[in-house]
């Protein structure tokens, strides 16, 4: 049968259609990002991230979602546009970790990353494909600029990576000091005394914890901020870098004691959390701060950057307060403070990621996302003025005053368990009400990878 | 504009490039004698389609055969191990997965055919106007993406702590009715009631299309031989099972195989409402983990073998009776 004329005409014509309806659908771009990312996904922002840009201009990808976040994160970098006159097209995603993997590994990766979890970093520095900062950035005086190991952190197989750009502070309380008043109740000063606070608060008809673990993806992260903050006052500062590099496993009595004998008796005693483990289970972590302001319960323990979740016009010093995570008297490790940041690292040959690094490894970069809050400054001589409100800076000091800090184990841990099986075996652990805790331990020392 | 151009361009190009490398290719063969011609043709025909599939299928999966007995795989550390099987063998998360999957493959495309079925028939004896109604009722969550069912259904099935406001519809009726649920269905592994619940929302997805192509395929029953088992005195229900059903068949099988082939993919739904927790876990979200989130490409691939090695025999099956249709023409 050949093709008439006419029918040429009709062809031709059905694919012009198709070839501009393909262009109206797409974004601004050389390169579709589609054909890069495996069938039957989820993951947002990826048709609006086109690839490295060329001189001039920047894509980074990172994985903040929380209004308050976005709002600082583009603050920064509408100064660093106005500074520099390099342009930033920026997109967050919960579904970071994967994201980043399919754009990197598929050969077009964004400008620059912004890294939660150092773990991924170093797995794609592994294969080769991070650009090191050495020669650009004058990494003494960066050592003397920021707090004490956080140039360390973005280091891996002795070529610096990672520049932080946020830091948050894990270990802390938030409660209602209105509700502490109208019952009579104490900030404790050791864990003994929230523990014993927790039980009075039973006794006198309240709930003390509301605790969420949801989080799509990463469910169960919340879990292991507990157990690190934990360990890390119960055996101290050493004991926890092992226990982050496997060499103390999973299944030993230092994480054992750590889970039944601190983190057990709040999860799971009566009457201990809001709705018990299925609403722990069910709650995601940016919600179950608001039972705080529903009369739910009196306490939560979350990181600093929960401040972003919390209702509009909530003023913390007022309605709302913290108190730093206490120590465990009894063993006598001190006074630590759990910290999480996000590292920016560089994943093309861009001229202009350089310009970004330089420009950020100064303390005056973060000055804008300051004034936006639910951020700490990396920098031990950050101007704390510029700070939204009085407890950022109180933040810091806590952060200065700790006898020793530690970055966020899980996220140290290889991709596998610090985003996989720590995270899952906590879940069930959860919700079989904290039974079986060998079978937990033994499936996340299986998945260390060999 | 510069993209408007360069989209035609690759279409003209595209379109245009394949027309004419098979019309050169026919050109050179028609040069030849006349048998070497015949012999020639067909593999001129078959052979950039048979270039596509190996570069495409067969070459990938070859590397994935490869990559299940390898470990660390894209560093320096890379090298040749069996801990990948060893995986695959021994870990019991892994085979609840598998056990996930069977369950979808048997439940799902059976119920869905079966609700197209009913409504197919059903529909059939009503008036014309409600029976288009109705199968456009049944019809449209087919328009529906899977994400997008995935969170339709979350907020049917989500939970809050008894005596709070219920934002989720079956909580919501279970509270009103006196009785609050104690434990999120999600949540609910009794006898895997969370993996079932999940199965509905593929089923709801899916028993549109069932319904129509059963319900052409009923209207293609001739009228005569269920006239005739009525005179014979057979009852409905024996008019359906012995002259319908029978005289469906090939069209049955045809709507349970394309379900069956979905459902084996079946990613988006756990992976969204329960993501896998809960013993709801799929082969494919575990693939998934393994190659993003835990990044060992090595056992991610380890995965997908044993899911080739699984369908092995149900292709057999399927080539053998191709084979016998075939060779009864």
């Amino acid at each position: 049968m050949r093709l008439t004329n006419k029918r040429w005409w009709h062809v031709l014509a059905a694919m012009t259609a198709l070839a501009m309806l393909a262009v109206a659908c797409g974004e601004d771009t050389d390169v579709a990002v589609d054909e890069e990312l495996p069938e039957d996904t989820d993951l947002e922002g990826a048709e609006d991230l086109g690839v490295g840009g060329e001189e001039g201009s920047l894509t980074v990808l990172h994985a903040m979602t929380g209004d308050t976040d976005v709002a600082g994160l583009q603050a920064a970098f509408a100064r660093f546009e106005d500074e520099t006159g390099i342009t930033i097209q920026e997109t967050g995603t919960g579904d970071f970790e994967q994201l980043a993997v399919a754009r990197v590994q598929g050969g077009n990766p964004p400008d620059i990353l912004l890294h939660p979890q150092p773990g991924l970093m170093r797995d794609l520095i592994d294969q080769g494909l991070a650009v090191p900062q050495d020669d650009n950035l004058d990494l003494d005086q960066l050592r003397a600029d920021m707090v004490d190991g956080l140039v360390d952190l973005g280091e891996w197989n002795d070529e610096f990576y990672g520049l932080m750009v946020r830091l948050s502070l894990k270990s802390l309380v938030w409660y209602v000091p209105e509700q502490f008043e109208a019952n009579g109740y104490d900030i404790p000063e050791t864990w003994e005394e929230m523990l014993a606070l927790s039980e009075q608060m039973v006794a006198d008809g309240n709930t003390p914890w509301c605790i969420g673990v949801e989080s799509a993806d990463a469910t169960g992260w919340v879990a292991t901020d507990w157990i690190e903050d934990i360990i890390l006052r119960l055996h101290g500062g050493d004991v926890y870098d092992d226990w982050v590099s496997n060499d103390v496993p999973f299944d030993s009595p230092e994480v054992r004691e750590a889970i039944e004998g601190y983190m057990d008796p709040i999860w799971f005693g009566d009457d201990m959390v809001f709705g018990g483990p299925p609403n722990i289970l069910q709650t995601s972590f940016g919600d179950s701060v608001l039972g705080l302001f529903e009369d739910n319960c009196m306490m939560h323990r979350q990181a600093s950057f929960i401040a972003g979740f919390m209702p509009e016009g909530t003023e913390i010093g007022e309605d709302v307060d913290f108190f730093y995570l206490p120590e465990i008297e009894a063993s006598g490790q001190g006074a630590p403070v759990l910290i999480a940041g996000d590292l920016a690292v560089a994943y093309t040959d861009n001229p202009s990621t350089a310009d970004f690094f330089q420009y950020f490894s100064t303390p005056e970069s973060g000055e804008p996302w300051a004034a936006e809050g639910a951020w700490l400054s990396p920098f031990v001589d950050f101007d704390t003025s510029a700070y939204a409100d009085e407890s950022l800076v109180a933040q810091g000091e806590i952060v200065a005053d700790a006898d020793f800090a530690r970055f966020d184990g899980s996220d140290m841990m290889p991709g596998a368990v610090g985003a996989g099986a720590f995270w899952t075996e906590m879940v069930n652990y959860i919700q079989r009400g904290g039974e079986d805790l060998d079978t937990a331990l033994a499936n996340i020392d299986e998945a260390w990878p060999n | 504009m510069g993209n408007l151009a360069s989209g035609l361009g690759a279409i003209a190009l595209g379109v245009g490039g394949i027309v004419i490398l098979f019309w050169a290719l026919n050109t050179l063969v028609e040069r030849l004698p006349k048998r070497q011609e015949e012999r020639f043709r067909p593999y001129v025909f078959i052979g950039p389609a048979m270039v596509v599939v190996a570069v495409f299928l067969m070459y990938p999966s070859l590397v994935t055969i490869v990559d299940s007995f390898r470990t660390r795989i894209g560093t320096p550390d890379e090298r040749w191990t069996l801990a990948n099987y060893g995986y695959l063998f021994t870990n019991s998360a892994l085979h609840d997965a598998f056990i996930n999957n069977l369950l979808w493959i048997i439940f799902v495309p059976t119920i869905a055919v079966a609700v197209g079925l009913l409504v197919a028939v059903l529909a059939d004896r009503i008036s014309s106007t409600w029976e288009k109604i109705s199968k456009s009722m049944i019809f449209m969550p087919m328009a529906i993406s899977f994400v997008g069912a995935s969170t339709i259904w979350l907020f049917i099935y989500t939970w809050r702590v008894p005596g709070q406001d219920q934002i989720g519809l079956l909580a919501a009726i279970a509270q009103a009715l006196g009785n609050p649920m104690e434990t999120p269905i999600l949540q609910n592994t009794t006898l895997r009631m969370n993996t079932f619940s999940l199965m509905v929302v593929m089923i709801w997805l899916q028993a549109g299309f069932a319904m129509v192509l059963l319900s052409a395929a009923i209207k293609n029953v001739p009228e005569d031989t269920i006239e005739a088992a009525r005179i014979d005195g057979a009852s409905e229900i024996q008019i359906f099972w012995r002259v319908t059903v029978p005289q469906i068949r090939s069209t049955i099988v045809v709507v349970t195989t394309t379900i069956l082939i979905l459902v084996l993919k079946i990613f988006d739904i756990p992976r969204v409402m329960t993501n896998g927790n809960f013993n709801t876990d799929v082969i494919a979200n575990v693939y998934f983990d393994q190659f993003f989130t835990a990044r060992d490409q090595g056992r991610a691939s380890v995965v997908v073998v044993a899911l080739i090695v699984l369908t092995l025999p149900f292709m057999y099956i399927n080539i053998k009776r191709f084979r016998e249709q075939e060779a009864m023409r």
